[in-house]
This record gives structure tokens, sequence and C-alpha cells, in this order.
């Protein structure tokens, strides 16, 4: 074996290797920080399994097999190492393609560490759960086709040709991505209309001698015998301008879309509103990547340097360059460079320098990545995940974070948990895998209710955040912003056993977001407690053609075969014993108030603790301490031995005002929460009026003491921390 | 000894009974029925429910499943005359071949044809059932029906389109998505049915406002029928014969939910009727059809354009929504002049005891079917909702037989008369799906089906609903992008000029007769 090719080899070698690196680290990542399941639940695409659901998802949207594909693929994602692996299959082809690509139109070395932009863009956009695998599919649909034109030998008109079909496939498979490809394929036309720049001179960083990188991608691009500057611009402007003009007519003509759709659908663009830098740069850094490849700017600065600095530039050009020497196997030199070093840097300096030229794209993209994980929407996020999930511990385990967290005092965190992620596009995201992502409202609503089913909501909820004015049962869509917030209602109202209301939630929902499972499963079970097992037969029907609920579904398919009440079933039979006995008309906006529903839900059934907790929680949320003394007659009806923490702690707030103890039949406050009330008192008096201007000081000195109890929250209309919160600033002893 | 004897016998025998076998199966050729087949004396087990029917003769296949065990299936749908169809499957779907299908029913047009069902488990012999009968119409259904497919709705929507079906084949066309505008919500889609040029629909837009969307021969426009006097916008448009004026309710409406039985419901809070004049851009309307004490509804024109048939209530407070009950009348109307003659009550609310909604009148303007539910005007969400028929010519009612133990209501007749497809939910009770039956002479109903789907199993995997059903005699095709172009040029609408009429006495109307109940505001 040759010595270059040995070196090739080696060169090979160390490429693949950190490909392997850069991969493997991308799917640990992908496996441990954004959690693939997380990025299903939030995405939840509609993917049901048939020739006909196929056929109409070829021609229902332009890219509706990308769609169709990646909605399959995503079902993946239900095992986190397989999601992770199909994720990762799919930004490294992404990074690889990019990388292919730039050494096509003749990019140096350095310069081919570019393709860790759009790597790290596709990952910062991950990190936000904004991304949906059919984004991911289609740009690496639009950069395949790119890499085969840049490889055409054909003659200009040809390749316009080539260009403007391949346009039209893209556009037809993968949707509007084909603007990118449009735009890559007329970039590099233009490009080749300009003469390469002698770059020699310019101080690149060093790379690695070829000799250990192997030899240098001959440029593809232009290709041989290229015809003139003008002709090139010129095929490039068509293509451009071709490439812009095949998505609208289509979508205006063809699939009769709207203009948002016409230029955004299947890409990271979609869902990302008001749009972030990631995802326009994105796509931006593509073409961007060829023009800096082409040598131009560089080639530009450095003749404006040369012009404006002249003796500097004679100077620089006397020193000598270590990456520009002559490869000891004839290897071609890039950018035609007939230097070579008089005085060669040691090797090992030189490989200290290839290395950190080939680590530091690395370690910059891993940073920025690292930078934009947010810890905060990942927990608002699973603890969603485990709720609809019905496992309440690790609900609670998930909303640790919140418990401890800072969350509400940050303006930032709180505006960007603001609002549902999908508020932004109703309703025109129906039925496509636009991101749920819930709120810090989802996030309340969530723990209270993991909290009640767990019968610890009136001793733990203000451990928790809480806001004063929010709705203890639901998420009002006018708060939110979207519809879509009726879903997060569905669960608590028909475990409170509102059924009918819970239809009109999860319908909506449905007409909303489409078929999605978990919607169909609601649905399926509100029509058996409606008893309308027919329609909950045609719910399953569909949920058994989606991969991951086929067994859940024929598994509840044979048992209404059997007994179309399921009243084997003791989740149903719960609900049922909780339903409606006697017709009430709700609000006209097709509400009833918290208090009066919950109430109703009472008459209904004596013995509905989860209406009883919810109501009670509702009295302490709207600072009611009357009726929550009121209530305290019925503990015993409920089960508690008991009378829980916050509700002790509304009693003494209330003997306090009104100087008397009401009658607990029975009950007893517990001595532990007399003397936490006491010295809560003492607290307050030492600091003063919390109604007063230094009303910030007084509550972040009572924050680490008080921030679970009922008094904080009837303070300042929230609550911060636990029992065991971190001890109170230094200074905290003064103010006290 | 005995062994080699009964090998020898075996030898005979083992291949004589081979031989016999295979001569049986020659016989069966696959084709009609199987030649070796016991019968049962019970019809088979089919969905959808296409058993014992009167068809149209240009109906598209009734293709079905039988939900009979077996691993091989056979259907052999015969006639008196013209070859009969045979469907060998291996699955119990059963599709029926669109030409052959057509030639037999053209061939029996006026007799009956058969359909009998064989099923067979693992080689068995077949069990053939008790064949079903269907008796094929004289008179054809109009060729198209246009509906409107939606999710089931309560107070939002997601996507919307109009919908044309070919009856006689399994072609959609989609007519209107509401993605081509903007998401709004569309409804409210009409035809002249002796103009089919002539479309209108509403479109309730975010961006701007309620608009009539009117598609004519003469252009497309987006029509605001909102005047000062009635802002409200128009709905349930019905197109006068001679296309040139279009009835409507303009109304304020409200839902509101239910905690027992069927959630949804729907109130009126003001509603009149009024008529947009297309040649003179005029809206106008008469005291009797815009009470300010009564909510009228629901407009429908006789066929000869006489006639303009509405349903009226008292108007009473939300809190009394269960007494709102109302009646049907009719009122005279002069095309050419313009005039109004005096409102006749037709039947009360009292005298049916019911609420009565949604009257259209048959072509040959004899029979009137409408819709009794207990009280509103929203048949659709009362389960209780059935059709009913009046005879026009003896003002006889009566309860028609193919109604449901669910909401059976919107209805729309065939141009000849004698079909009528009408929305039920008595397949599940959630979604509304289209059925056909066959009206006689004398107004009696017969058993009525499903719209038939290329996929037998459309239906149980669907969830989709299909409601304001339209039958039209010729396809609405270029009205798609003409409804299109009148939306994307609807920024600046043509403004209706209002024009009160004169009284049925001849004075003119001091007042204009657009109103506003007290504690709702407009």
């Amino acid at each position: 074996m040759s010595a270059a090719s040995n070196a090739t080899g080696g060169g090979s070698l160390r490429r693949l290797i950190r490909q392997a690196v850069v991969l493997g680290l991308l799917y640990l990542h992908v496996f441990w920080v954004v959690d693939p399941r997380l990025l299903l639940h939030s995405q939840s695409p509609a993917f049901f399994a048939g020739w006909t659901e196929f056929t109409e998802s070829l021609g229902a949207w332009p890219g509706g097999l990308i769609e169709y594909a990646a909605a399959g693929l995503a079902q993946t994602f239900a095992f986190p190492w397989l999601g992770a692996a199909v994720l990762t299959v799919g930004i490294g082809l992404a990074w690889v393609l990019t990388e292919r690509l730039l050494a096509a139109a003749g990019a140096s070395r350095f310069m081919r560490d570019w393709a860790f932009v759009p790597l790290a863009c596709l990952l910062v956009l991950l990190n936000r759960y904004t991304l949906s695998l059919g984004a991911i599919l289609s740009l690496v649909v639009a950069l395949l086709p790119a890499l085969m034109y840049a490889r055409l030998p054909f003659r200009q008109s040809a390749r316009v040709l080539t260009a403007v079909g391949m346009c039209i496939v893209v556009y037809v498979l993968a949707g509007p991505v084909s603007i990118l490809l449009a735009c890559l394929c007329g970039m590099m036309e233009i490009l080749s209309a300009f003469p390469k720049p002698d770059t020699s001179r310019i101080d690149w960083p060093e790379s690695p001698p070829l000799s250990e990188t192997g030899p240098a991608t001959a440029p593809t691009w232009p290709p041989p015998g290229v015809i003139s500057p003008a002709w090139s611009i010129a095929a490039g402007m068509s293509i451009l301008l071709l490439g812009a003009a095949i998505p609208y007519l289509a979508g205006t003509h063809v699939y009769r879309i709207g203009v948002h759709d016409t230029w955004t659908r299947q890409t990271a663009l979609e869902h990302d509103r008001p749009p972030l830098i990631a995802s326009i740069a994105l796509y931006a850094s593509l073409p961007l990547g060829l023009i800096l490849a082409s040598g131009l700017p560089a080639g530009l600065i450095h003749r404006m340097k040369a012009r404006l600095f002249p003796n500097a530039g004679r100077r620089r050009s006397d020193r000598p360059s270590i990456a520009r020497k002559k490869s000891p196997h004839g290897s071609a030199q890039p950018r035609g460079s007939k230097e070579t070093s008089p005085t060669p840097a040691p090797a090992f300096l030189a490989r200290f320098r290839a290395f950190l030229a080939s680590a530091l794209p690395l370690l910059a993209g891993a940073a920025v990545v690292w930078i934009t994980v947010e810890p905060d929407r990942a927990a608002v996020l699973r603890l969603d995940y485990h709720v609809r999930n019905r496992q309440w511990d690790a609900a609670l385990a998930a909303a640790e974070p919140l418990r401890w967290s800072r969350a509400m005092l940050d303006p930032d965190v709180e505006q960007r948990l603001a609002t549902l992620g999908f508020a932004s596009r109703f309703p025109a995201e129906a039925q496509t895998p636009a991101p749920l992502l819930p709120s810090l409202n989802v996030a309340i609503h969530n723990v209270n209710f993991a909290l009640a089913q767990q019968g610890r909501l009136l001793d733990c909820m203000f451990e928790y955040p809480q806001r004063m004015g929010a709705s203890v049962v639901r998420l009002l869509p006018d708060d939110e912003g979207a519809y879509v917030a009726h879903s997060y209602n569905f669960d608590i109202l028909l475990e409170l056993g509102h059924v009918n209301e819970a239809e009109r939630v999860v319908c909506e929902s449905f007409a909303n977001v489409g078929p999605r499972p978990w919607l169909l499963k609601r649905l399926t079970r509100v029509n058996v407690l409606t008893g309308r097992p027919q329609a909950a037969h045609v719910c399953l029907n569909r949920l058994a053609r989606v991969p991951g609920w086929r067994a859940w579904a024929e598994t509840i398919r044979a048992e209404l075969n059997k007994d179309p009440a399921l009243s084997g079933r003791p989740d149903l039979q719960r609900i049922r014993s909780r339903m409606y006995r006697q017709d009430h008309v709700g609000h006209l906006e097709g509400m009833h108030p918290d208090e009066q529903m919950l109430r109703y839900l009472l008459v209904a059934n004596p013995h509905n603790r989860l209406a009883f907790d919810y109501l009670t929680a509702h009295y302490l949320l709207t600072l009611r301490d009357d009726k929550v003394a009121e209530n305290m007659r019925y503990l015993a009806d409920f089960g508690y031995t008991h009378v829980p923490r916050h509700a002790e702690e509304s009693i003494l707030l209330l003997a306090k005002l009104t100087r008397q103890m009401p009658d607990l039949r029975g009950f007893t406050i517990r001595p532990e929460t007399i003397r936490r009330f006491e010295a809560f008192t003492r607290d307050l008096d030492l600091l003063g009026d919390p109604g007063g201007r230094d009303n910030l000081r007084i509550r972040d000195a009572l924050m680490a003491r008080y921030g679970d109890t009922y008094w904080f929250y009837a303070l300042f209309g929230h609550t911060f921390f636990g029992r065991n919160a971190p001890p109170p600033p230094a200074d905290q002893g003064r103010d006290q | 000894m005995k062994l080699r004897w009964f090998i020898r016998v075996a030898t005979f025998i083992i291949p004589a009974l081979m031989a016999l076998i295979a001569l049986f199966r020659l016989a069966d050729d696959g084709l009609g029925r199987p030649s070796n087949h016991v019968r049962t004396d019970r019809f088979p087990a089919i969905s959808p429910d296409y058993a014992n029917l009167v068809i149209p003769p240009n109906i598209a296949p009734l293709n079905f499943v039988i939900q009979e065990p077996g691993t091989e299936f056979r259907v052999f749908i015969f006639g008196l005359r013209g070859p009969g169809i045979t469907v060998n499957s291996r699955r119990p779907r059963i599709t029926i071949p669109l030409q052959d299908w057509r030639a037999l029913l053209e061939a029996n047009t006026g007799a009956s044809i058969r359909v009998e069902v064989f099923t067979r488990e693992d080689g068995r012999q077949w069990i053939g059932f008790k064949p079903l009968v269907h008796t094929v119409a004289n008179e054809p259904i109009d060729g198209y029906l246009v509906y409107r497919r939606i999710d089931p709705v309560f107070r939002c929507w997601g996507n919307i389109s109009i919908q044309q079906r070919d009856l006689t084949s399994f072609n959609e066309t989609c007519l209107l998505a509401n993605r081509s505008v903007q998401y709004d919500c569309i409804n409210c889609h009409s035809f002249s049915r002796e103009h089919p040029d002539r479309m209108a629909l509403l479109v309730r837009s975010e961006a701007i406002g309620p608009r009539m969307l009117l598609s004519t021969e003469r252009g497309n426009t987006a029509v605001s029928t909102a005047t000062k006097s009635n802002p409200l916008p128009s709905s349930y448009h019905a197109w006068h014969p001679n296309g040139r004026v279009i009835a409507f309710a303009a109304m304020r409406v409200t839902q509101f939910f239910h905690a027992v039985g069927e959630t949804r419901d729907v109130f009126d809070l003001v509603s009149d009727l009024g008529l947009y004049v297309l040649d003179s851009h005029m809206v106008t309307t008469a005291p009797a059809i815009s009470r300010p004490d009564r909510l009228e509804t629901y407009p429908a024109w006789s066929p000869d354009g006489k006639f303009l048939y509405f349903c009226s209530a008292p108007q009473l407070p939300i809190e009394r929504y269960r007494e709102v009950r109302y009646d049907l009348l009719r009122i005279p109307y002069d095309p050419q002049s313009g005039d109004w003659g005096e409102p006749e009550t037709l039947l009360s609310a009292d005298a049916l005891g019911g609420s009565i909604t949604h009257p259209r009148i048959s072509p040959d303007g004899r029979f009137l079917m409408f819709c009794r539910c207990d009280y509103g005007n929203f048949s659709i969400y009362r389960p209780e909702s059935d059709l009913y028929l009046l005879d026009l010519e003896t003002r006889a009612t009566h309860k028609m037989e193919l109604n449901s133990d669910r909401s059976d209501s919107y209805h729309t007749w065939s141009s000849n008369g004698r079909w009528v497809v009408f929305s039920s939910k008595r397949r599940d009770g959630l979604l509304t799906h289209p059925w056909v039956s066959y009206v006689d002479k004398n107004g009696r109903a017969h058993k009525p089906f499903i719209l038939p789907q290329q996929d037998p199993e459309y239906y149980d995997f669907s969830l989709k609903v299909f409601n304001v059903p339209e039958l039209s005699a010729h396809p609405l095709h270029g009205h798609a992008d003409r409804l299109r172009d009148a939306f994307r040029h609807s920024a600046d609408p043509p403004q209706a000029a209002f024009e009160p009429t004169t009284q049925p006495g001849g004075s003119a109307d001091p007042e204009p007769p657009w109103h506003a109940p007290a504690g709702h505001p407009q």
C-alpha cells in the first residue's frame, strides 16, 4: 500500500471518527436532554396505517408523503432509544449532506465545518420541542438533490430544466422546502459565473496537512467546460425565480392552500411564530455556506485589505503559510497556491492546530446547543406527559423543579411559558403535528390534578406554584389564547363526573387538532359513558390503525362487543357514579362557573371527594375562608381523619380576622400548624404592613419560611418555595 | 391378505373420491351460486344495512361488509334481465364492479334485483342466506349531492369543506375548503335548482366579517347583506325559482349546553327573514316576516315561487328556551311586483305538539316535509327530532316511516320528488350521515339507506359529519374557483342597500322592520 493511500485511509478514518463522535454526542443529547417521548407527546402526529390514509396524505398537502412518513417514524419516539436513533439519523444526514454539498462547491476543509451551523440550528429548535421530524426529513430531501445537482455534468440549459424538475418533485414530496433547493441550485449557478479568487494569501485558520486528512475533494462545482458568466447568472436567476414560483402556483392553484402553508408547510418555520433566529438561520445558513465556500467574500475582504493597507498586505504575503505547503505526495493544493513553507512548524504544533481547527467548530456548536437547553420547558412538558398518562408519582417528581424554582418570579420564564405553543395559528394548525407546548398555567393545573388524584390537594397545593385569579378546575381558552387549552380540562372534568362538558371539550379539541390518538382515546371513553357504543367503536377502529395504540384499541373493542357499557371497568364505573342525575343548562358560553358546577356535582353524588377537594381548593384560591370553614363539617363524609393543612391555615386566618374559632365538628387544628401561624404573625408584625410600598422586601423575607403556606398566598397572590427551601439570604435576619 | 385387500380398495376409492371433488369444483366455476350450498332461513348480517330497499336506478354500487363468519365469501347479484354479477372475496368486504352494477340496474329498472350472500369456512360447504331483494325504482335520483363535511362541531371548528358527491359513482369533488379561505367557517351553501350556475354560501370571516359569497353567471361577489337596519349575517339561504331573489334568515344565534342528555343546544336570540334581490343588489323585508315579537326562520319557496314558507315562534328570554316552539307559516309573494300577501299559519306547534323546523316543499308542490322536535329550531341537536310530511292538498300530517330513535333532520328533495336525502344520527348518535329514501306518490317513505361509499367500511372509520345535504341534478364544478375568487376580492365587498317594502295593505312601513329585542344589543 502506498504512502498516499495510507494517508488517505488515515484521513478517512479520522473523518469517520469525528463523524462518529458528533453523531454519538447527538444521540446522547437527544436521548438524555430532549427525550423523544416528550417530542412525541408534544407533537403527537396523527399517523394511521393504511393504503387510504397513505394515498390521501399524498394529495392533501404539498409534502404529504414526507409528512406521512415522518408521522409514522415519529411513533418510534415512544421508545426513547429508538426515537433518539431515528432523530440522530435524520439530523446526522442533514449534517453530512451539508458537508458534502459544501465540499462539492469547493469549500476548504475549514469551510466545510460550516455544516455545524445548520446542525446547531436544528438542535436549538429541537431543544424547544418545536422541530418536527417532518421538517428534518424534508430538509434531507432537499439537500440530496442539491448535492446531485452539484455533480451534474450537463449543459446549462439542461441544468435549469433539471433544477426546476427537481424542485417540482421535492415540492410534491417534501413541500415548500423546494425553495431551499432552488436557492441552492440557483446560487451554485450564479457563483460559477465568478472566477475563484486567489485566497492563498488569506489567513485561513490552519487546516490539518493534506497528508493527514486525505486528499481534498476536488470541487465538482463548477462543472468542467463551463459557459459564459452571463449565461450562468441568467440560469441561476431563472432557477431562483422558478423555484419561488412553483410553491406559489402549486399552493394556490393545485393544493388550494393559504399563503402561510404555501411557503412554510413542513419546514422549521411552520410552527415557529414568531420565527426564532435558529429557524431562519437554519435555512439561510445553507446558501450562505455556498457563498462562503466560493471564496468570494474572503477574496473581497482580501482585496479590500490589500487596497487599504498595501504594506500590510505585502508583509503578510511574505509570511510562510503552514497550511498551504505542498503535499509530499503531490496532492493538489487548495486554492491553487504554489507556495511552500520554507520553515515548517514543528509537527506537534501542526497537529495541535489541526486538532483545534477540527474541534473548535464542534465545541462552539455544542456550546450553543447546551446554552439553549430549556430545563423549565422540559420540566413542564414532562409533568404534562406523566399527568396525561395518569402517572401521578412520576408527575409530581417531574414537578419538583417547579416546586423549588423561582420561575414565577422570572418575567422571562413566565413570558416564555405564558401561553400554549399551539396558540399562534388556530385553527390553521388543525390536523398537523403542531407542537403543543404547555404553559405554566397548564403546569399548575397538572400539579393540582396529580395532587388531587393522590388525595393531597388540600395538604400540598401551595407547595407548588399557584396563581390568584386562576380557575382551579379548568384552563380557560381565553386565558391561554387557544381552544386547545380545552383538552387540558378534559381529564379533570371527566374525573369529576361532568361528562357532557368533557364531551364538549374533547370534541372542540378534536375539531382543532385533528384525530390525535390521545383525543380518540378520550372520545371513546366519553361515548361509552354517554351510551353511544357505536360511536366509541368508530373511535376504536381509527385508533387500531395507530401502531402504538392497536393493542389497547383491540382490547377495548373486544370488551365493548361483550358489554357496551364497559361496566367491568372500575375507572368508568367511578365516573358513572359521579355523573349528573339532573339536567342543568350551562352558562351561555358553555361553562358553569367552577363553584356552581362543583356544587351541582356534589348534589349528584355527595361522596364525590374529588369535587369536594376541588371546591375547597377553589375557596382557598379565591380567599373564601368562611366557605372553607363551612366545608369542614363534611370532612368525615369524604374519609378525612384530620383537617388538611391548607384548610387549617385558612381557618386560623379566619379565626384571627374574626376573633372566633369556627366549629370544626370534632376536628382540631394540629399544634404544629398553630405554632407556625404564631411565628408567621410574629414575623409579619416585625416586618410591617405587607400592603405597603416595601412589599417585595417583606415577600422575599417571608418566602423561605412560609412560601408554601396559604397565608403567603393570601398575602401575595402566589406561592414559591416548599418547607425545605434553601436557607434565607444573609440579610434576612436583619429584616426580621 | 386383509391389508392387501384394503390397499387395493383404497387405491380405487381415494382417486375416485378426488375425481368426484374435482368434478364438483369444475362444476362450481366461481360464478353465480355455488353449486353445493345449504340454505339458511335468515338474512345475512351485512353492514351498512342494505337489505330489501327501494333504490334509484342510477345509484352507485351498494358495497357492504358481510358480518358472518367465513373465510370465503361470494355474492351473486342478479335480476330478471341482464347478466348477474358475482363477487368472490376472501375478505368479507364486498366491492361491486361499477359498470356491471350500472348495467344490471339499467336492465332491471322498475323491477327488482336479488342479492344472494354465501359464506364458507376453510373449504367446508357454502352456506347460502336468504336473498336480499331490492326494488329498482323507475325514477332516478338527482345525480349530485352537495354537503358540508366537518368534525363534530360544538363551538369551534377546524377543517370544513363543501363537497359534491356524484351519486352515480363514488367521485367526490371539493367545491370549497376553508383552508383556501383562511380557515373561516363556511356554511349554508345553497344553489338555485333551476339555475345551477347560481350558488351562495355564508362565510364567517375573522378578517372581513360575515359575507354571502355569491357565484352567478354574471360574476362572483362577496356581498355584505348587513344594513344599518340589521347588521346580522344572512343564513339559511333559499333561492327563489326565478333565480333572482334569495330569501334568508338574519339571526343572532347562541349555543348553550346541557349537563344531561344531548350536550348541545341552540337558541336564536333574534331572527327575522329578509330578501336579497340580485338585480338591484337590494336587501328588503316585510313586517309580516320580521315581526319584533316573533322569531322567523328557515325560509323555503314553493316551486312556483308564489309562496314563502317559514317557521315562526314567539320571542322569549333564553331561560324559557323549552317554551320556544315554532309554527309553520306561509305568505304569498309576487315576484314581479315584490308585493306580499297575508301570512297564513299552516300548522301550529300546539296542534302538532312540537316545534316545526326545516320546511321543504316537494317539487310537485304537493308535500311539505319538515322536522318536529320538542322545542327550538336546531333539530339536529334534538335526539327526538323526526321527519313529518304535510300533504298540502289535504293538510293532513303524518310522521314519516323513515324515522329512527335518534335525530333525523335536514332533508332535501330530488327534482322528480320521489327521493329524499336527509341527515340522521341513527348510526351512532354522534355523527350525522346522509340517508336516502324513496317517497312514493302517496307520501309513504320506504326504508332508508346510508349514502353508499366505495369503501364499505368507510363509516366504521370516519369521524366526519356530513351536514346540510342538498341534491342537485347538475354538477356545480365551476363554483369552486369562483367562490374562492369572490372571497379573495371581498376585502371591500359591495354593500347591499336596504329598502323597506310595503305593508300588505299598501301603506309604507314608517319604521324599518328590523329590530333588536330588549336586553339583546345588536
